[in-house]
């Protein structure tokens, strides 16, 4: 690692530089003389001293210097697994819709991340969870969406402005989804006794949860405009 | 008087106060969580502070500021190990006090000795800060260009125990400020024009997106790699006796005065950070307990002085790193350069225009950072007995959760334009995966950022002042400011080099 580094970096650099000289020289506005060092100067000088650096530091490491801190195999796969899932979220994210695609990689990082690696005897396990944890969302979010819809509808009706505000549609959202999440916990925990099925309860919970919490805090109070995708209501 | 009267305003009303309220509590929770940075909280909480007014979104950053920095000594206290590089030398004494059965003193401890260096510090800001500032007002291109470059050098030959390695990373921040559009000709200046041109890179590599990358997803990248080893879990720790006794406090008068001092010298300079000035105040306590006159007990041997020197000094460097920040735009460590990215994407300018144009904002901020001490002392006294749960919180989801947030958090920047949140997201994860492999490697990200907070700066007025002298280079070396400002930077770099050298 600590010798590919600069090695990636020195080809970063001719990269840079390559750039840097083929911008087109434009000197500011009101410059007749040309006096202004111009908009490929500063550039130029940067891609340099990281091409030097780089250089000096490929030459200066050894491979002594090399980490003696392997990495294992199951953390090294969690990370790749991170990393592609986490592409695969933005590439999608259009597509799906935040509430999906949040809850589906929320799901997979944590079930995974709990059994602490990959294994394909973990495939069905993670499947039905996946199910679960999908449908679980699909509702707390209906739910969610028909009780602020209810209490904004309730407001203007009725003329009172609290009850179409955010602040307050979100807090009794936050209430009444708290409770329903808490019960089904609770049921859960009856049902499912073995650790595969701790692994599923809680992963299949928790990402519903923090979706729906991330929906009500971006959307809800700040009005970001989160892609709807394939959720149409 | 009435800059001061609506600056307190700003900050008195209960929107803010909840804010300040739960950004403690935020921050508290991710200090006591071993590998969870403060600079990582506050780049998790920019997005929310974006959406709330300029005082309100400062006050939410403050109050996690406070909260990290004195969290991390929960772990440090209950498990020996340090929540975050602010609480490495609590683990000493710390950890020993909880061994003879004296957590509960030892939390109360730091927690009291926190709010002391917090309140010392913020009163050295008030006092200092302005006086800077006006400094500020001798500054043209030239000095500021100059002064730039003091930032991109300090940091780099600081923050790295290698200097090439602290000038690559800062270089690499430049090269990324540097991208999309001419600050002067609006040219385009990306790779590839033809097929990026209608692209969101035109815009250029946005601050948010990029510091949550570097800061919040490449951490929670490096922390997957300890997920294996389970949570931590403290064991039945009795934490009783919680307040430490005043009168052993005020005996230790000598040992605070000295703590705060270091702690808000070290954080004034750029680039040091906590980790140095707990270390510093940590040695210099155990010296003045070492003396045969002392009737403190003798750090080193799990005692609250041990405790008490390094909480003092990590909470004085918070007011000590806003001062460079507030008044000359130059971060004192990660976390303030975090803070003054909020500042910047809020259009507010540091120096001598904030305290003239802004003074009502700057009241706002030091009264936000006293509320921040004042909560941080109520909150960690009062759940000193619930904190500590926090380390049973699995990594296992609160690593995804972090991925999460952070990728959402950088698409709210633009939340009403989908392409370029979606853009900044791809922006937030690249950064990510290029900081966890960066610091695999022993490179340093913090001048990174630096870059990419001077690099505007450092092009405009470098371009402003050759201009000005009519196409002279040798402007900056003309001018006395300016000069001592080059001086500083070569000293920096020059002391570096011989430091390294000697140590080899």
């Amino acid at each position: 690692m600590r010798r590919a580094i600069p090695r990636v970096f020195i080809l970063i650099s001719i990269f840079y530089l390559i750039f840097a000289f083929s911008l087109e020289e434009r000197r500011m506005i009101g410059d007749e003389r040309g006096w202004d060092p111009g908009s490929r100067a500063l550039p130029i000088g940067t891609g340099v001293i990281m091409l030097a650096t780089s250089i000096y530091l490929t030459l200066r490491e050894k491979p002594a210097a090399e980490s003696p801190e392997k990495l294992d195999e199951g953390s090294a796969r969690l990370i790749l697994l991170t990393i592609a899932l986490t592409v695969f979220y933005i590439l999608l994210f259009r597509t799906t819709g935040f509430i999906l695609s949040t809850n589906a990689l929320l799901f997979t990082l944590i079930y995974f991340n709990y059994r602490k690696g990959m294994e394909w005897h973990m495939v069905p396990g993670f499947g039905l969870g996946f199910v679960l944890s999908s449908g679980f969302v699909l509702l707390i979010y209906s739910l969610g969406r028909f009780i602020t819809r209810s209490l904004v509808l309730y407001g203007k009706r009725s003329d009172l402005e609290l009850f179409s505000g955010k602040l307050f549609t979100s807090g009794v959202t936050v209430v009444i989804l708290a409770l329903i999440f808490l019960a089904t916990l609770f049921i859960s925990g009856k049902i499912t006794r073995s650790a595969e099925g701790k692994y599923i309860r809680i992963s299949a919970l928790t990402a519903p949860a923090v979706t729906e919490i991330l929906y009500l805090v971006f959307k809800q109070i700040f009005l970001v405009r989160l892609a709807k995708g394939l959720i149409t209501w | 008087m009435e800059e001061l009267a609506n600056g307190i305003l700003q900050v008195l009303n209960l929107e803010t106060i909840l804010w300040i309220a739960l950004g403690e509590v935020l921050g508290i929770i991710l200090g006591a969580l071993p590998g969870l940075t403060a600079t990582m909280g506050i780049a998790l909480m920019l997005p929310i502070s974006f959406q709330l007014s300029k005082a309100t979104g400062m006050a939410l950053l403050l109050g996690v500021y406070c909260g990290a920095v004195s969290g991390a000594s929960i772990p440090a206290i209950l498990l020996g190990i340090p929540g975050n590089p602010n609480a490495i030398a609590t683990v000493y004494d710390g950890h020993a006090m909880t061994q003879k059965g004296l957590a509960g003193q030892a939390l109360g401890g730091a927690v009291v000795a926190s709010f002391i260096g917090g309140i010392a510090s913020l009163l050295l800001l008030v006092l200092f800060s302005p006086l800077i500032a006006r400094f500020t007002l001798l500054f043209g291109p030239a000095e500021k260009a100059t002064l730039a470059l003091v930032g991109l050098t300090i940091i780099a030959s600081v923050s790295a125990e290698n200097l090439a390695k602290g000038v690559l990373t800062g270089s690499m921040g430049l090269a990324l400020a540097l991208l999309g559009t001419d600050p002067f000709t609006v040219a385009l200046r990306i790779p590839f024009p033809d097929l990026l041109a209608k692209t969101p890179l035109t815009s250029g590599i946005k601050l948010i997106p990029a510091l949550i990358g570097l800061f919040g997803i490449s951490q929670a990248l490096s922390d997957l790699e300890r997920i294996r080893e389970g949570y931590l879990s403290p064991q039945q720790i009795r934490i009783e006796k919680v307040f430490p006794p005043l009168r052993k406090i005020a005996r230790m008068w000598r040992i605070i005065v000295e703590s705060t001092g270091i702690g808000a010298l070290i954080g004034a300079i750029p680039g040091t950070g906590a980790s140095i000035a707990v270390f510093l105040s940590y040695e210099r306590a155990k010296k003045i307990t070492s003396s045969r006159r002392s009737k403190l007990e003798r750090v080193g041997t799990g005692c609250l002085e041990g405790v008490m020197a390094p909480e003092v000094a990590n909470n004085a460097v918070t007011g000590g790193a806003l001062i460079p920040a507030l008044s000359l735009g130059i971060p004192g460590d990660s976390s303030t350069a975090v803070l003054l990215g909020a500042l910047l994407i809020k259009g507010v300018v540091p120096g001598n225009q904030l305290f003239t144009q802004e003074l009502s904002l700057v009241y706002a901020i030091f009264f936000s950072l006293f509320l921040s001490n004042v909560f941080m002392l109520t909150f960690q006294l009062m759940g000193v007995r619930i904190f500590p749960k926090v380390l049973s919180v699995p990594m296992a989801m609160l690593i995804p959760v972090i991925i999460v947030l952070s990728l959402i958090g950088s698409y709210a920047i633009e939340g009403q334009a989908i392409l370029s949140a979606i853009f900044d997201m791809g922006v937030a994860l690249f950064l990510g995966i290029v900081g966890y492999f960066l610091k695999k490697g022993g490179y340093p990200i913090a001048p990174i950022v630096l870059g990419l907070i001077l690099g505007g700066m450092l092009e405009e007025n470098f371009r402003t002042a050759v201009k000005l002298a009519g196409g002279d280079y040798f402007v900056f070396f003309t001018k006395p400011i300016a000069l001592a400002f080059i001086v500083l930077a070569f000293l920096s770099v020059g002391l570096t080099i011989l430091r390294t050298g000697r140590n080899r």
